[in-house]
């Protein structure tokens, strides 16, 4: 098993045989595990002190990420394409630009037309688009939970109990989003009271452009995140484009938005609020340009390391009796969809259990 | 058409059916999972390193791989990692002899434990070709069906690739 290799200095990628290389356009930066921020980068050995090329076996690698200008050309495409690697990139300010996505390696005939069948019909499709509401909103309160006994969060949690009674009867999609719209409002009200911190003072929700540190903060973790899904549906024989809570049509891969969103709250947002409760994160680390904001290189450093730390730190999994990673839980959510789609068994969404 | 053709019946889901019925249907519509799993790999390795010098793999209509063939003495070879017999593992072999009688073949078969350091010789006996013909009406039967055939006793499931996927 490979891991992500998140590459922010500026360079050449290339294959040689069965070997990545990377190629610094400066030299001296090759080797300095801080300006490339690999996270787990392996050691290397080059006899003559100056080495500009940084071999990385193919083997090792589950994904990239490029956060810097980066050179490659077909050959490494399909080198990729060969390895089942999904490689991601965002652009100068720290968003998200897209994913190169190989063919599909796993494929069921069976399990496309169930995952249709299972759009197609509009009761089918609100159970399961209800079922995320449901495990995201869980996890929203769990956070929000976590924090008191703090008073004054108890009206917000209060909204959302409430609201949450109404997802069993939206009768259809939009009526469901709407719901999950008010919960949505009321769990980012209380986060000035769980940050405490007038720099990420939270406003409002602005997508895009993020106005705001907070909010800038919430696009460049939800897009990790959705990238981190997105690799894990690559793994599975999910379709990832046919989805049931957010519109196929809304993005190209719609079913990775659907399982972010019961991740949000337990990888996101919980790594936000820990960022900021323990200083670790700062006003030095954004930038503002005009009327958006960003997170710096060095930010967006910071929150790639302490991200990747969470996705690979484990928790006991009760029914499978073994321990698992958070990256291993979204490929468990896979899998319960699967069997969903299968007939197998209904799927119930994650709700967290271990905080 | 021989009745092995449609669907397609693989030596591998000769010994699913004998193993776990669910493992049977999920492999054959396509479910299979990722080649990541330690005992694959393990699987691989075993084979790699114990028989290099044998003539490697051989693939036969895309039905059935025998991991290699003798040509002089006509004996076709199995290799299982497990440590223990199972009767899935006699049959899949017994069904590779089959397969290759109608095809005009004559072979025997071998089953080679190297954990164990057991070989175990396999041949068709007199009441076999009945036996497999039922095997493969019921695989057909189990794999065209619509309903994921339940789990079975989580004990069969140590080291099954499918393990997460049923036990989540
Ligand atoms: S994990 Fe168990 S129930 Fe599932 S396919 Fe394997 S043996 Fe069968």
């Amino acid at each position: 098993m490979g891991r992500p290799y998140y590459i922010f200095s500026s360079g050449i990628l290339r294959r040689k045989d069965n070997t990545l290389y990377f190629e610094s356009v400066e030299a001296n930066d090759v080797f300095d595990e801080e300006v490339l921020c690999f996270v787990g980068y392996p050691d290397v050995d080059d006899s003559e002190g100056v080495s500009k090329r940084k071999p990385i076996p193919v083997e090792d690698v589950d994904s990239i990420y490029v956060f810097s200008e980066i050179t490659f050309n077909t050959r490494f495409l399909n080198f990729l394409s060969q390895n089942n690697i999904l490689l991601h990139v965002f652009n100068y300010y720290g968003f998200y630009s897209g994913t190169f996505y190989p063919r599909e390696f796993l494929n069921s005939g069976r399990l496309i037309v169930k995952q249709v069948e299972n759009y197609i019909f509009d009761d089918l499709r609100l159970i399961l688009a209800r079922k995320f509401v449901d495990g995201s909103s869980y996890n929203m309160l769990r956070n929000l939970k976590s924090y008191m006994p703090n008073d004054d969060l108890k009206v917000y949690v209060d909204a959302i109990e409430e609201e949450r009674v109404k997802i069993e009867s939206c009768g259809d999609i939009s009526e469901l989003m709407a719901c999950e719209g008010h919960i949505r409002n009321a769990y980012y009200g209380a986060w000035d009271l769980i940050t405490k911190d007038d720099f990420f003072a939270f406003d409002k929700r602005t997508k895009q452009p993020p106005r705001n540190a907070i909010n800038a903060l919430i696009s460049f973790g939800n897009s990790m995140l959705y990238t981190a899904v997105l690799g894990e549906i690559y793994k599975t024989h999910l379709n990832p484009t046919i989805s049931y809570l957010h519109e196929p049509s809304e993005r190209r891969f719609s079913l990775a938005l659907d399982i972010a969103e019961l991740f949000k709250p337990i990888i996101v947002d919980r790594l936000i609020f820990k960022l900021i409760n323990k200083k670790q994160i700062s006003q030095e680390d954004f930038e503002v340009d005009l009327n958006f904001c960003y997170l710096s290189e060095e930010g967006r450093k910071k929150f790639v390391k302490e991200f990747n730390d969470l996705v690979e730190s484990t928790i006991k999994h009760r029914n499978l009796g073994r321990n698992v990673s958070y990256r291993g839980l979204i490929r468990l959510e896979c899998y319960k969809l699967i069997k969903h789609l299968l007939g197998d068994q209904d799927y119930e969404p994650i709700k967290v259990w271990w905080y | 058409m021989m009745i092995f053709e449609n669907p397609r019946v693989t030596g591998v889901m000769i010994n699913y059916y004998f193993h776990c019925k669910r493992q049977l249907w999920l492999f054959a519509n396509q479910i299979e999972m990722e080649h990541s799993s330690d005992l694959v790999l393990i699987g691989k390795i075993l084979s790699n390193s114990f028989y290099k010098d044998k003539q490697k793999e051989i693939k036969i209509e895309d039905l059935i791989a025998i991991d290699w063939l003798n040509f002089e003495d006509g004996v076709i070879h199995e290799v299982k990692k497990s440590d223990s017999f199972e009767e899935g593992h006699i049959w899949q072999v017994k069904y590779y002899i089959f397969y290759l009688k109608k095809k005009g073949v004559m072979v025997k078969g071998k089953i080679n434990y190297p954990k164990l350091r057991v070989v175990r010789d396999v041949e068709l006996e007199y009441g076999d070709e009945g036996r497999i013909n039922e095997i493969l009406s019921d695989i057909i039967k189990i794999v065209r069906s619509e309903e994921v055939p339940k789990r079975e006793d989580k004990k069969k499931c140590r080291g099954c690739s499918y393990f997460e996927l049923c036990w989540t």
